[in-house]
């Protein structure tokens, strides 16, 4: 009898990995067919009007033609590049606050109250932020630096909108640290600044940086929001005052009616977007790979 | 087979007044609640100063509640409330407006797992130093090199001070978490059945390092080896499980708890009878 039950484990197992198998594939696969896709899509582009035309052209002008537009997208990645290191910079450090208050502070069942606060603060539609954005936040701006649709307005709302996907992410991985450690550490009588450097950190670090990530990444690829708060004047902002257009604005906004190299330009666009997540990935990977203390 | 009955209250707290004349601890009607469900019966006893004092019985009849209650580690229990005194040099550690970090200090904890930080071995010492306003970087090294000896880990650790604590072995984990503790000047060291989760041989070193702590500090070790609380303490409490509530049964000296019990359940589980 137990030869049996060993034998149809043993068959469980092996079942078990086909299913796993193809739900890994199918995600690898997805992703190598966007990349195929945006490629195969902005190739013409990128063969018709060269890849140093969209970085060194005197602006954003796109036409059906490459010898009549113009197809400088450079204004488009800094502003884009700019609106999500503000957002971040602006929502991780309130974000990090956050996740130390729920662990270190705040009774269990107010931190339950926050968390699902925090939760419903990160189901809210894009739109509805953009929204909000365009009818209290950019008039309000304005009213101390017109226009008021600016990076500014921008940083503000991505960094609202990002924020309770840091801090939740945070909290999660502070929450992680096990139990015998944070016993070590009060009955070492440590402080909670000490403990948070001796057994909440160095485990909860990987966590951290993903966090980082998904909120980054969230900023990246947010469109409606940026594109209802930011103005979308094609320049490169010089004040956080300017207004900015940003990579997934672009397409957004030029789809509907982009024809032939234009759609193809959009296309590229869409490949840079996709090679600063790229980038994004690689840089949180380093952060990551260096635990010096690692079992 | 007669199932021995504690009736009355008084007898289980059987502790001899000689110990109480020296006591550095001193439980007054403690008792201990998982939210309404109570896990220790009221209980009172004294721990002499500079002895070591193991506490024995069978799992859940509440020792490792107890031990807790006496650094106040219960409070990280939501659900636990602690009723009586427990008293530290005569000051009840329960009082409003006890400072944690200091309580701390003075009463160190090792636990049965070894939980080292997940940092350097060198920082596991050094942090909790810095913590309790070791200013001068010199005397925290000086601190570090003594307390790593008085464990004999600093011979098999010197050369990597800046590696990982979560390499070394067991055993080493634990001598660590123990230099770690006494770095802090306790007077009164807290162990959880420190030597069960290690090997043999680890265990024995372990077990040799707490005898050599005698007359340096009060040492309280909750074990389920019923041989190393004979071979290490110079006294001993046997706790015992009714109605899913821990009582004391007897608390005696040593030689006498395991020679000479007062009570047949103390006697059958002394004996490996019962328990």
């Amino acid at each position: 009898m137990w030869r049996r039950i060993i034998l149809y484990r043993f068959q469980i197992d092996r079942v078990v990995r086909v299913p796993l198998f193809v739900a890994l594939a199918v995600s690898a696969a997805v992703v190598l067919l966007v990349v195929c896709f945006l490629v195969l899509e902005s190739a013409d582009a990128l063969r018709a009007i060269g890849p140093w035309r969209f970085v060194s052209d005197a602006s954003w002008h796109p036409t059906r033609f490459a010898d009549t537009g113009q197809f400088n997208l450079m204004p488009i990645v800094w502003g884009t590049l700019w609106v999500t290191v503000g957002a971040v910079l602006v929502a991780a450090p309130l974000a990090f606050l956050m996740a130390l208050y729920l662990y270190f502070f705040a009774a269990p069942r107010r931190a339950r109250a926050v968390r699902s606060l925090l939760g419903l603060l990160a189901g809210i539609p894009s739109v509805v932020y953009g929204l909000w954005g365009l009818t209290v936040l950019v008039p309000w701006i304005s009213r101390w630096q017109p226009p008021g649709a600016s990076l500014l307005a921008g940083i503000l709302i991505l960094a609202l909108m990002i924020l309770p996907t840091i801090a939740l992410l945070t909290d999660a991985a502070f929450q992680a640290t096990p139990k015998a450690s944070a016993d070590a550490a009060a009955a070492a009588g440590l402080s909670r600044w000490g403990a948070l450097r001796a057994v909440v950190w160095p485990p909860a670090r990987s966590g951290v940086v993903a966090a980082l990530v998904l909120g980054t990444g969230r900023a990246l690829g947010e469109t409606m929001a940026v594109l209802m708060v930011c103005g979308n004047v094609v320049r490169t902002p010089s004040s956080l005052f300017d207004p900015i257009r940003t990579l997934t604005a672009n397409i957004a906004l030029e789809m509907a009616y982009a024809m032939d190299l234009h759609r193809s330009a959009l296309f590229v666009t869409g490949l840079m977007l996709a090679v600063a997540v790229g980038v994004m990935v690689l840089l949180a990977s380093l952060l990551k790979e260096r635990d010096p203390y690692a079992a | 087979m007669t199932t021995p009955i504690i009736t009355e209250q008084q007898d289980l707290t059987t502790c001899p007044a000689d110990l109480a004349a020296n006591a550095h601890l001193c439980l007054e009607h403690t008792a201990i609640f998982y939210g309404p469900q109570q896990a220790l019966r009221e209980t009172s006893l004294s721990i002499p100063r500079k002895r070591i004092f193991s506490i024995i019985g069978p799992s859940g009849c509440g020792k490792s509640s107890l031990l807790r209650a006496m650094n106040r580690l219960n409070d990280r229990i939501e659900a636990c409330t602690v009723r009586g005194k427990v008293l530290l040099d005569g000051e009840d550690v329960y009082a409003a407006g006890t400072d944690m970090i200091h309580l701390r200090r003075r009463v160190g904890m090792i636990f049965q797992q070894p939980n080292p930080f997940p940092l350097s071995i060198e920082h596991n010492i050094d942090l909790p130093l810095r913590e309790h306003g070791w200013r001068s970087r010199s005397k925290r090294r000086e601190r570090i090199e003594r307390v790593l000896r008085e464990v004999g880990l600093w011979d098999e650790v010197k050369d990597r001070l800046r590696h990982s604590a979560l390499r070394l072995s067991g055993g080493q984990q634990q001598r660590l978490c123990v230099a770690r503790a006494l770095a802090l000047d306790p007077e009164v060291l807290l162990m959880d059945e420190p030597c069960s989760a290690l090997d043999p041989l680890s265990s024995a070193v372990v077990e040799d390092l707490i005898v050599r702590l005698r007359d340096r500090l009060t040492v309280v070790v909750v074990t389920h080896n019923l041989g190393q609380a004979r071979r290490i303490s110079d006294h001993t409490a046997f706790f015992w499980s009714r109605d899913q509530m821990g009582c004391l049964v007897e608390c005696n000296e040593t030689e006498r708890l395991f020679n000479a019990p007062a009570r047949d359940l103390t006697a059958a589980y002394v004996n490996g009878q019962r328990g």
